[in-house]
């Protein structure tokens, strides 16, 4: 049996997922400048609120999940005022070390709020697998690949049509003319901070659905960097690209090299490409060649 | 009426000594002032300062007091200083490289409260300016310097500014297009009624643009005055309209320069 088209599909899903955490990432290093060590953290902490909401308060999930994003937008929001606010115009360096105790706080904080077993997301859908073009895959994952390519067009189109998109794009380009014209860097941090959360919220309850909630949730965090480094930080297109290219390294290198490494070889693959890249393009596939030389 | 006021503002960069030391100037309603001096004078700080812009370079107004419209503006953000009505160009124009001409209007337009207004507001800047009109879906990037500071000024109008404060809007022009920058600054003055108040390396054109005119050196005033007056001093027409000799650099050495002697240089009207 041929299984590289199901490897390629679980491949996808897996990459919408890196893509929509990215997503998140990458706002906020537009908008604000922050390079955020804590995603990774934002999305455990979401695969908790949702195992909450959905398992112990047992909401249905088309409450329990939107609430969990909204919860999580404001966890985004305070973390933008709490720790992002108060380091403004300082060094590229103090944020960076923030966002890191910000991810080392959240990994202690969280097993004391929710307890340190690991839980599992009740699936909100029916155990039976969906045949797509005849391959099988569970229904979570469909549902969890449509939702984030849903969200990541949402925010798609906030960018191209209202206000503060624009906003948020300017500010991005250059920051003192964006303030030079009325646009308020802070409401535009905090509208990233956001997106980020609620971002972070969908990957949690989509990987907590799959793997189980626990302290390794956060791992994925890291996975943000292939893709935004195959990818680049200039187009959500670019980072959906990055996502896509991740996913599928992973779901190749799991199914074709771990059984000769003894495994974990697929969550080390989009590490490998990472270094790759970089060596190759310093600037990313897709990125802008400045971002190289700043 | 006093449009903009400085009462004795002195300002810092972090705990750097201050970069500006004691400035105090008008503008009124409908005034076209010119600010001149050399690099390093404090210009740039000032704008920034009226414009609430310092924070970003960690510098901060230590002392005296910014007015506008009689009410204080020191220590207000520059969203704040915007929606009061005041609206800065700044140096190298600094347009959004990678939108395009129109989405750099737009962006312009934040403070208009919608993107549908902002949209209005966009179409008479083309209207205005037909030939950013020509260019509405290139991106910024991609136009000439020229093209770029009319884009910049465009931008600044979006957000329906009272004083417009232009930070060396001719910087890294050719000279017929920093005539027509020049030409479309008069015209904003004259015709949508916008106060200016200009920083400017081309002293000549800056003073037959100007109702007014201030010299700032080291961080203080040393002159001000009409551009008659201005251009009748040896010390303005030595270092900023190059027509003296080099006895009036040479007399510039350490004295204020309030007490120039009456040299006047022979070519000069």
């Amino acid at each position: 049996m041929n299984v590289l088209p199901q490897l390629l599909l679980n491949g996808v899903i897996l990459g919408a997922l890196y893509a929509l955490i990215s997503v998140g990432f990458v706002l906020v290093v537009k908008g604000s400048g922050v390079i955020n060590l804590a995603q990774g953290e934002l999305v455990l902490l979401g695969g908790y609120v949702t195992a909450w909401l959905l398992g112990e308060r047992g909401l249905p999930a088309v409450v329990a999940v939107p609430a969990a994003m909204l919860l999580m937008a404001a966890a985004g929001l305070v973390v933008e005022r709490v720790v992002v606010r108060p380091l403004e115009n300082q060094s590229m360096l103090a944020l960076l070390m923030a966002t890191l105790a910000l991810a080392t706080i959240l990994q202690g904080l969280v097993p004391i709020i929710f307890g340190s077993e690991p839980r599992s997301i009740p699936s909100p859908f029916n155990a039976a697998p969906v045949s797509v073009a005849g391959l099988q895959v569970p229904r979570v994952n469909v549902w969890s690949m449509g939702i984030a390519l849903a969200f990541i067009a949402l925010v798609a189109v906030f960018f191209a049509t209202t206000r503060y998109g624009l906003a948020m794009r300017a500010a991005s380009d250059h920051r003192l003319a964006a303030q030079s014209l009325g646009i308020r860097i802070r409401r535009v941090n905090a509208i990233a901070w956001a997106i980020a959360g609620a971002a972070a919220a969908f990957g949690g309850f989509a990987w907590g659905s799959v793997l189980g909630v626990d302290a390794g949730l956060a791992l994925v965090g890291i996975f943000v960097f292939p893709v935004v480094i195959l990818g680049g930080i200039d187009s959500l297109a670019g980072v959906v690209v990055g996502g896509l290219v991740v996913g599928i390294a992973e779901s190749l290198a799991t199914w074709y090299v771990d059984p000769l490494v003894g495994g974990g070889f697929g969550l080390v693959a989009p590490l490998l490409l990472l270094i790759v890249v970089l060596l190759v393009r310093p600037y990313g596939l897709f990125g802008r060649h400045e971002i190289g030389r700043v | 009426m006093t449009a903009l006021e400085l009462d004795h503002v002195q300002a810092s960069y972090g705990s750097l000594a201050p970069t500006l030391r004691d400035v105090s100037l008008t503008v009124a309603d409908g005034e076209v002032v010119a600010v001149l001096g050399p690099n390093g004078a404090g210009k740039t700080t000032m704008l920034r300062a009226v414009s609430g812009l310092l924070a970003g370079e960690r510098g901060r107004v230590t002392h005296g007091d910014l007015r506008f419209a009689g009410r204080s503006i020191r220590g207000l953000d520059p969203g704040m200083i915007v929606r009061r009505g005041i609206v800065q160009v700044l140096e190298g124009r600094q347009v959004f490289r990678h939108l395009t001409v129109e989405q750099n209007l737009l962006a312009g337009g934040h403070t208009a409260g919608s993107l549908r207004s902002a949209r209005a507001a966009a179409r008479e800047m083309f209207e205005l300016f037909p030939a950013l009109a020509a260019l509405r879906r290139s991106k910024a990037d991609n136009l000439s310097g020229g093209e770029q500071q009319l884009l910049a000024v465009a931008r600044a109008l979006m957000a329906r500014p009272r004083l417009l404060i232009l930070d060396e809007p001719s910087l890294g022009l050719a000279p017929i297009r920093a005539r027509e920058i020049f030409a479309l600054v008069a015209r904003v003055n004259r015709e949508r009624g916008v106060t200016i108040l200009l920083v400017e390396q081309n002293a000549r054109a800056a003073l037959a643009l100007a109702d007014r005119a201030y010299v700032l050196e080291a961080g203080t005033v040393v002159l001000a005055g009409t551009p008659a007056e201005l251009r009748a001093d040896p010390r303005v027409s030595a270092a900023y309209l190059g027509v003296a000799g080099e006895n009036a650099y040479r007399e510039m050495d350490g004295r204020p320069i309030g007490e120039s002697p009456t040299y006047r240089s022979p070519t000069f009207r």
